[in-house]
């Protein structure tokens, strides 16, 4: 009856089966006193009928009387307020997470083990045969082994908690059944990914939705390579959550010791080359235990090995060698580094990597103009000098006035050009902190001309003298990417904004700016960033006040109260112009020399550079970087151009993004306008594999991009305890050998906590009590209409 | 109503630590590294305590500069020791213009400037009997400085200086003690050579026939048992050698056969601060194997940020050792010497690039 009644007051259906149901007045007075006067007024109402309806038959009489006795005790019930209290307890266990590791480095044999005495333990614990089974056997076996052999323990822990199992790799993934992750299988869906420690610790917090989590069991090498960092989320636990505790207990899979290992950490190549050009490839190799020991360092394409070094390791500092690849043939290029493995190395596969590299028989005239000689001039001079790519005219106005030519005959002295075809002779103009006397407001206005209908590229650096503040008023001004403060002092007054001695500057990257080719050292943007943002700090910069609409602000300067554009880039009709807000780009050169800042004044060039003269009319894309990991963004941009060569004005196009071998059509990509002709994107692949992005306008373009992980996972092939041990420690826990696992039932306490929720629903709301009522007024009508009473 | 309160304060609370939460998941989702810096970088912890070790010198310089912008000596106002103290300014990025050490950068140059005379000599108010060495120091200085300080003067002055350097040049290519041209040793030839480079790179005048002519003496100076004399027909020394091979680098030989020839020579050399000119050899040491790169730069690097920075002073300084006549009551000599050494680290002179 009462579930009756509770479907019909449609209460909440978590209390479908509800601990306790409580049926109780509001004003319970109202219906005691109500339910007692009913009595001698039903009666005297019994007898008003008798009275007053003689001709009708007892029983008319009796429902007359049933109806308004009944109305009336509706109406007590009503008023006396009638409600129902359900109440519903509900127990939750604590949550207990069992997380196994089974990234690329959990492949990787366990270790050196060379003591059996200290190893017995561990070997009784995995039921390995023997201490030569244990150092071949991967770290994964060995959990799985471990975990095996724990039935009391998980038995323990199902019963006390809610264990929940999950796999750790790139991704966590939750697995419904706990054998799965301590079975003996060989099948992993994270051969080859990466690990994410700290993104696995977030996933259980969220799983576990405000519940408690008594423990979470981490059985992992301790190597976090993706995502969030491990002793961050926890130190995030202890700020937010205070002392709401979620013990992390970690168990180490693998060897302390590490095995002798060569690992070549980093490779610096440039990503395109001109044919005929010799391009640095700089290798970056590190080592533990095989210091004083010669290797070889090979650059390879194909089966031929273009070039070597031979090195010797020191474990205590990293060793760079530089490896020169001759471009001698257009196209796109595989080429590997390898560090010739050493035969007690276990770790083999962090020997080698592959880079790809674009040689071009492109071109680019270069004219730069200066006034005097910077650092950063002196730099670029050289590296202009040294770059097969370009053909570079410098002028130097100091030099001119040294010679004796008066200011207003410096144009005229320089040789510069007089107009639009002039200008677009060269593909790139790069303006250093030259003064209108040398770039005339005739000079701008053809140069501004020569960008916007000629594409002409344009480089601005600024500096303290006359570049941008002297050209505020000019021509010049227009096709700047950035707003910069109007000096009102009198001509010559020096520009710019210089820091506090004790704050200095600090340049940041954007989002925008880790993806652009200029500033594309790695194939990767978060890599990007990591490198660029540990630039030194500076004392000086032009004082921008905003970014232009339509700009993209690639790196800010950093300020000790605020942050304003510094590189930024616009489109400027069919050109490009690329601003540069500071002329200390020399201090890139700290610690790594010109390797860093001759790629970016490379790269800015060829990326802001008019088209070469067989591409003008054509449709252009470009993705950047050329090869990313899987997740990461790609930036894509076109440049559309009709049959006539001129750009077309749609809002989006589509590019088709294909995959290599892949059945099917591929994905649909959608491009937004950026500025005449322009069109961007940001595009991400999930899975690894080469990927085509085709246009198909009026004139065909393709580009490629290949996803393929960062190798970092087997970078360093360390078991890291030190981690491991630090997350135990911040929430309560601790490290767990192998061998102690079962010791765990006793570690990890927690309580059942019971959730009782109450809700009351008024009864009489509803519309039975509405038809009752009604319908009891109607019978009673109809009983005297039909007696002919009324 | 009070409920209602109620229930709105705790929708804003949640919501709050809704956002709190997500904004902290945003900064912390980075790449976990396990490394302070990207894995091209060097070493983070050493890169730090070398530019620290650079900055107590830089603040030791700046500190005992006079007010006129010379700096003390034991050689008294000298262009010389003016000129390497700038220069180990200057190579730390302390560029005239800005910066906390504007004023003492630009003051230093200004009282080498004003040293100037007719001939377009740097005359130190205390020479010592070889004005050609200050005078290279001072103008490797000057034009460095030039870039920073964009005036039609600065570049006559240094224009100037450059044009007494070519004057002085001896028939052999060589240059010597004195302002004419005459005899010549590796020694002031080098300090010649380091200064034309860096005028070349600024653009002001120099005769290639300079220059060729002076790569001419240097390889006259060839040991014949490796490493480099200090005069043609001589025996090696170890710090000739080291300017002998700088030189020929910076002049492009990097593949000579007398390059290795005087690597090797340094090879059999004990490095230590007891050898003779030991500041001018640890400086000129480090730039040599820093152009020659690969194995002779890594094997060579460590043992010298070793002793530099197991050496240095609690006040910045490092001692003169057996060059301490050049340092007087203070060490600056050997302080800024020092500092250049380390500052070959940071690649920021234009005059050194490869």
């Amino acid at each position: 009856m009462n579930r009756l009644w509770l479907k019909l007051i449609r209460v909440d259906e978590s209390f479908a089966e509800p601990s306790s149901i409580d049926w109780f007045f509001t004003r319970p007075w109202v219906a005691i006193v109500g339910g007692l006067l009913l009595i001698p007024i039903a009666w005297w109402i019994v007898q008003r009928h008798a009275r007053a309806l003689p001709h009708l038959s007892v029983r008319s009489r009796t429902m007359l009387s049933v109806c308004r006795v009944g109305v009336l005790a509706l109406l007590v019930l009503v008023l006396a307020d009638p409600h129902v209290r359900l109440t519903s307890t509900v127990e939750h266990k604590p949550v207990v997470a069992l997380i196994v590791d089974e990234s690329a480095s959990m492949k990787l044999p366990a270790g050196v083990y060379d003591d059996a005495d200290a190893a017995e333990p561990l070997i009784a614990a995995t039921r390995v045969k023997s201490l030569d089974d244990l150092n071949t056997r991967s770290r994964l076996d060995l959990a799985r082994a471990a975990l095996g052999l724990q039935d009391d323990l998980i038995d323990d822990l199902s019963q006390r908690f809610e264990l929940r199992a999950y796999r750790l790799g790139r991704k966590t993934i939750r697995e419904v059944d706990i054998v799965s992750i301590t079975g003996d299988t060989d099948a992993t869906s994270f051969a080859d990914d990466e690990t994410a420690i700290g993104d696995a610790l977030r996933r259980v917090v969220d799983d576990a939705a405000g519940r408690t989590v008594a423990a979470v069991i981490l059985v992992s090498d301790g190597r976090s390579t993706f995502g969030s960092d491990p002793r961050q989320v926890v130190r995030g636990w202890a700020a937010r959550d205070g002392d709401q505790g979620r013990p992390i207990w970690a168990v180490p899979v693998g060897s302390d010791v590490t095995a002798p290992d060569a690992v070549l950490l980093d490779v610096l190549s440039p990503g395109r080359v001109t044919q005929g050009d010799t391009a640095a490839v700089i290798a970056t190799v590190g080592s533990t235990g095989l210091s004083d020991r010669k290797v070889q360092v090979d650059l390879v394409r194909g089966d031929d090995v273009i070039d070597s070094s031979s090195i010797t390791l020191q474990d205590a500092e990293r060793r760079q060698v530089q490896l020169d690849y001759r471009a001698a043939t257009p196209g796109r290029h595989a080429l590997t580094v390898r560090v010739s493995p050493q035969p007690e190395e276990q770790v083999k596969q962090n020997n080698a990597q592959t880079i790809e590299v674009e040689t071009s028989d492109d071109r680019f005239k270069v004219l730069y103009l200066e006034s005097v000689p910077r650092w950063d001039f002196r730099f670029l001079d050289h590296a202009l000098r040294r770059d097969g790519g370009t053909d570079a005219t410098l002028v130097m106005s100091s030099q001119l006035r040294a010679a004796g030519v008066e200011p207003d005959d410096l144009p005229a002295a320089a040789k510069l050009p007089r107009d639009v075809d002039g200008w677009s002779d060269y593909h790139v103009v790069i303006l250093g902190d030259v003064s209108p006397a040398l770039l005339t407001s005739a000079a701008q206005k053809s140069l501004v001309e020569a960008v916007r209908r000629r594409a002409v590229g344009l480089i601005v650096q600024a500096g303290p003298t006359a570049m941008p503040h002297a050209f505020a008023a000019g021509p010049l001004n227009d096709l700047l990417p950035v707003n910069v403060r109007r000096t009102s002092d009198a001509r010559g007054a020096p520009g710019g904004v210089e820091a506090p001695a004790y704050a200095p500057f600090r340049l940041k990257l954007s989002g925008e700016g880790a993806l652009h080719p200029a500033f594309q050292l790695y194939d990767s943007g978060p890599k990007n960033r990591a490198v660029w943002d540990l630039m030194p700090t500076f004392f000086w910069s032009s004082d921008v006040v905003e970014a232009r609409p339509g700009a993209t602000v690639l790196a800010r300067r950093v300020a000790a109260r605020d942050e304003t554009p510094l590189i930024a880039e616009q489109p400027a009709g069919k050109g490009r112009v690329f601003y540069v807000g500071y002329d200390a780009t020399f201090r890139w050169r700290r610690n790594i020399g010109e390797h860093v800042f001759e790629r970016f004044w490379g790269q800015a060039i060829r990326r802001v550079a008019r088209p070469q003269d067989k591409d003008a009319k054509q449709s252009r894309i470009e993705v950047t970087p050329q090869r990313a990991e899987p997740g990461e963004p790609v930036a894509v941009e076109l440049y559309a151009v009709d049959a006539g060569g001129e750009p077309i004005d749609a809002e989006m196009v589509k590019v088709k993004v294909t995959r290599d071998g892949a059945a099917g059509d591929g994905e649909s990509l959608t491009l937004k306008r950026t500025g005449p002709g322009r069109y961007r994107a940001v595009w991400r692949a999930e899975s690894s594999g080469r990927f085509a992005l085709t246009y198909d306008g009026v004139s065909r373009s393709n580009a490629s991009v290949r996803i393929a992980g960062s190798g970092r996972e087997l970078r360093r092939p360390i078991v890291d305890r030190d981690t491991l041990g630090a997350i135990g420690d911040a929430t309560g826990g601790g490290l767990i050998e192998l061998d102690q696992l079962a010791t765990l039932a006793d570690r990890i306490e927690g309580e059942v906590t019971r959730d009782t929720r109450t809700i009351e629903r008024a009864v009489w709301d509803h519309w039975l009590t509405l038809v009752l009522i009604v319908g009891l007024y109607c019978v009673d009508v109809g009983i005297r209409r039909m007696t002919g009473s009324m | 109503m009070r409920r209602l309160l109620r229930h709105t304060l705790v929708r804003h609370a949640a919501l709050c630590g809704a956002i709190c939460i997500a904004l902290s998941g945003a900064s912390d989702h980075v790449i976990a590294q396990t490394d302070a810096a990207p894995d091209l970088l060097p070493d983070a912890q050493q890169t730090r305590r070398v530019e620290a070790a650079v900055d107590r010198a830089v603040e030791y310089l700046a500190r005992h500069q006079h007010a006129d912008g010379s700096w003390p000596s034991g050689l008294g106002k000298n262009n010389g020791i003016n000129g390497v103290c700038l220069l180990a300014m200057l190579g730390r990025g302390h560029v005239p213009g800005r910066g906390p050490y504007r004023a003492t950068v630009e003051r230093a140059v200004a009282f080498i400037a004003a040293t100037q005379d007719e001939m377009g000599m740097y005359r130190s108010p205390n020479p010592t009997h070889g004005p050609m060495y200050e005078h290279a120091y001072a103008t490797l200085a000057m034009v460095e400085a030039y870039g920073y300080l964009p005036s039609l003067f600065m570049r006559k002055n240094c224009q100037r200086a450059i044009d007494l350097i070519v004057k002085a040049q001896s028939r052999n290519g060589g240059w010597r003690y004195q302002p004419y041209p005459g005899d010549a040793d590796l020694s002031v030839t080098v300090m010649q050579l380091v200064a034309l480079r860096a005028a070349t790179n600024a653009r002001l005048t120099v005769p290639q026939e300079t220059i060729k002519r002076a790569l001419g003496y240097v390889k006259a100076c060839i040991a014949e048992e490796g490493g480099f004399a200090y005069q043609p027909y001589g025996a090696a020394g170890p710090a000739r050698t080291t300017a002998g091979i700088l030189s020929m680098q910076l002049l492009g030989e990097f593949d000579h056969p007398a390059v290795e020839a005087a690597f090797k020579y340094l090879d059999k050399q004990k490095y230590a601060p007891t050898m003779e000119h030991y500041w001018y050899f640890s400086y000129y040491a480090m730039q040599a194997n820093y152009q020659a790169g690969g194995d002779r730069w890594a094997n060579w690097h460590p043992k010298v940020r070793t002793l530099m920075l197991g050496t240095q002073n609690e006040d910045g300084s490092w001692p003169g050792y057996g060059d301490a006549k050049y340092n007087g009551s203070t060490n600056c000599f050997s302080t800024a010497m020092g500092a250049m050494t380390l500052e070959v680290y940071l690649h920021y002179l234009p005059a050194y690039q490869r």
